[in-house]
């Protein structure tokens, strides 16, 4: 059993010694410094806390890894948020003439919350998740991720699990954290295919032609729908589900035609073979429209949900990786896309499970190590809680980050050189 | 490139620099002297022009078949040209510098200034419209719109997906028309609405389409540049030094602009 039991009450015991001993800042401090190659870039950076008893302060900003370190450690914050790169410290917001105080940059983030599909899943509502429906979050990452890279041409994506019921990407590249309001809401719009709240019964409307990107993300959900929606969701299993399914579609003959087939025919796969060929038919007949209805409904039961009032503002805060869930104590973990389909939600660890991996007996390490400790506090502290989250469940989550870093770090050092060229600087 | 930023009276050699494409963007001022005369007579034909412009807009539906054949013959009538110069160099000399005269004169409140901007893009999208695929393409470069053309193989390979992403195309079409590629945050209002082609961060952009592209940008400019000269307006006016060669040296007027 990987989760030992989390009780939020141990919250206040657990964390200081997450801050002191997990937490990976060395790492962070070079995400968020990105090379170094804008000045004060982390420095002017936002970032909130929400404290014992859902206090909530922003504007929090630091001048160095130390600084960041030291103020976790005293305020031991329930959650963390990033927020934008400001003009000035944020920590100075007030002293600055106002008008002047502006948001610059920031990563361009998507946030995809699971409650969003509650209209379209069976097994679960609400804040809960089950092996089910996490399906879901897995084809919205590969239509997500697929587009960001290859269409938008970004290359630095960080996927992380938000502890409860999703997951955010973090589009890291320069390109993306300049990009203005009015863009990442042109690119959160583009990757918005259901649209409307409860009122709106039909979501996804599909007209010729079919936009390539469209015909990509329909080639993700054909992978999964039949195995997802049919079999365990069994979305043409019961009379009330199968009303759901037929009220997408608009033709009255087609609908007629379905109920009637449905009376004798109960399995669902051989349901769903039915309702496709019907459309199929219907496509070549001359009226126009309702060619697309089967693609429609498996769009509108598996495609990615957005929020874009996530995506579009410069200056909105999001939760910040590694930070921890205070209602299910997991850790807000990167996940590593080669392993996207062995991603396990219930596997990841929680921050009573690493605290308590953190107790256990030392495997291994020799004296040598402790010569080593000898020198420098600092490096001696770090260098132990290096070896500190490689003896628990969190090593593998920091491996994942790690190499998304090292990716990014050869970008820095090609903008370092072409900066240095510029300003002749050899 | 860039003149010394002292007033030199410009001179020879320099013409085939200073005027190398028969449209511009108007991003940098004239920084020349001219005489009273031809300042008077730049801006009262420009005006004429920009009326004529409005006119015709009201009269025709613009961009229409007719619309275009009148601004065409509007264009190449002999009160276009200065009296004695009929040079290419003179036509893009005069274009120039009427433009920033008239910008003195319709900075100064938000109607003048929606009026002068409208009918300035007006006559721009004609202009642009009417080049050859090479001299647009030279045209966007020359103005740090980095938009490459697509090459024939490469629209080859892409064309199912050219023809599904833009409405209105065919093969042949794909085949003919110039596509340009543009950094997707220059085509935003396309991308929002999935009505382009994208790859690896770039929009493929009809050639149709690429006006609306430059003209957002035109406007972007223009009007951040009456914004500016707005604010400046007194300042910026004191550093206009005319001269004639009569006797009207150091001559200098507010109410002269006043048309």
């Amino acid at each position: 059993m990987p989760t030992s039991d989390y009780d939020p009450a141990c919250l206040p015991d657990l964390l200081p010694l997450y801050y002191r001993r997990l937490f990976p800042f060395s790492q962070y401090y070079r995400w968020l410094s990105y090379g170094g190659v804008s000045k004060n870039y982390f420095q002017n950076r936002e970032f909130s806390f929400t404290l014992k008893d859902d206090i909530y302060v922003r504007y929090q900003s630091f001048t160095t890894q130390n600084e960041l370190e030291k103020e976790m450690q005293k305020m031991v914050p329930y959650k963390v948020d990033i927020g934008a790169v400001y003009s000035h410290r944020p920590s100075q917001h007030n002293a600055v003439k106002s008008g002047s105080f502006q948001a610059l940059e920031k990563e361009l983030v998507f946030d995809i919350d699971m409650t969003d599909y509650d209209d379209v899943r069976r097994c679960c509502s609400a804040a809960d998740i089950c092996s089910k429906c996490w399906t879901l979050m897995i084809i919205a990452i590969r239509i997500l991720d697929r587009a960001l890279r290859e269409d938008f041409g970004f290359h630095h994506l960080l996927w992380v699990y938000s502890g409860r019921r999703g997951v955010h990407c973090w589009v890291c590249d320069d390109a993306a954290r300049k990009l203005s309001v009015a863009a990442r809401s042109a690119v959160a719009e583009y990757l918005s295919l259901v649209k409307g709240g409860e009122e709106t019964l039909r979501k996804v409307v599909l007209s010729d032609p079919i936009h390539p990107f469209i015909n990509h993300s329909l080639s993700v959900v054909e992978r999964y729908f039949q195995q997802y929606a049919i079999v365990e969701q069994d979305i043409l299993g019961s009379k009330e589900s199968v009303d759901k399914v037929l009220a997408l579609l608009l033709t009255t003959h087609i609908k007629k035609d379905l109920t009637i087939y449905y009376q004798d025919e109960k399995n669902p796969m051989k349901r769903w073979d039915r309702l496709c060929a019907l459309v199929e038919h219907k496509k070549s007949s001359i009226k126009k429209g309702g060619q697309y209805f089967d693609k429609e409904i498996m769009l509108q039961y598996c495609y990615p949900r957005l929020d874009v009032n996530v995506s579009k503002g410069v200056n909105h805060l999001l939760k910040s990786p590694f930070s921890v869930h205070p209602k299910t104590g997991r850790i807000s973990v990167p996940i590593d896309l080669k392993e996207l389909n062995t991603f396990d939600p219930f596997e990841v660890p929680t921050i009573s499970l690493i605290c308590e991996e953190l107790e256990r007996p030392r495997a291994d390490e020799a004296e040598e190590d402790d010569v080593k400790d000898k020198e420098n506090e600092q490096e001696a502290g770090e260098r132990r809680r290096i070896r500190d989250y490689k003896r628990t469940s969190l090593a593998k989550y920091v491996k994942v980050f790690d190499r998304f870093l090292e990716a990014m770090a050869r970008s820095w050092k090609g903008e370092m050189l072409k900066k240095s060229d510029l300003q002749k600087d050899f | 490139m860039q003149f010394s930023g002292r007033r030199k009276k410009l001179i020879g050699s320099s013409q085939n620099d200073l005027y190398d494409h028969c449209l511009q963007f108007y991003g940098q001022p004239p920084l020349e002297n001219i005489s009273l005369t031809e300042f008077e007579t730049f801006a009262v034909e420009r005006l004429k022009l920009l009326k004529t412009v409005e006119n015709l807009g009201v009269s025709y539906v613009k961009n229409s078949e007719h619309y275009v054949k009148k601004l065409e013959e509007l264009l190449s009538s002999p009160t276009m040209y200065v009296q004695g110069g009929t040079s290419e160099y003179e036509k893009r000399r005069k274009d120039h510098i009427s433009h920033f005269i008239l910008r003195l004169a319709y900075c100064q409140t938000e109607d003048l200034r929606r009026w002068f901007i409208q009918q300035e893009m007006d006559l721009f999208r004609y202009r642009f419209g009417d080049l050859t695929s090479k001299h647009k393409t030279d045209f966007l470069h020359k103005n740090n719109l980095k938009y490459e053309t697509v090459s024939a193989e490469e629209k080859k390979s892409l064309k199912d997906k050219l023809i599904t992403s833009s409405y209105g195309l065919s093969g042949i079409t794909v085949e003919e028309y110039d596509f340009y590629k543009v950094p997707f945050q220059d085509a935003l209002d396309l991308v929002r609405t999935r009505k382009v082609y994208l790859l690896a961060g770039n929009a493929y952009i009809p050639h149709h389409e690429i006006v609306t592209i430059v003209l957002n940008d035109f406007r972007t400019r223009l009007s951040k540049a009456l914004a500016v000269i707005r604010f400046f307006y007194f300042l910026f006016f004191e550093e206009i030094i005319l001269f004639s060669k009569n006797a009207l040296s150091g001559y200098k007027s507010k109410s002269f602009i006043m048309l």
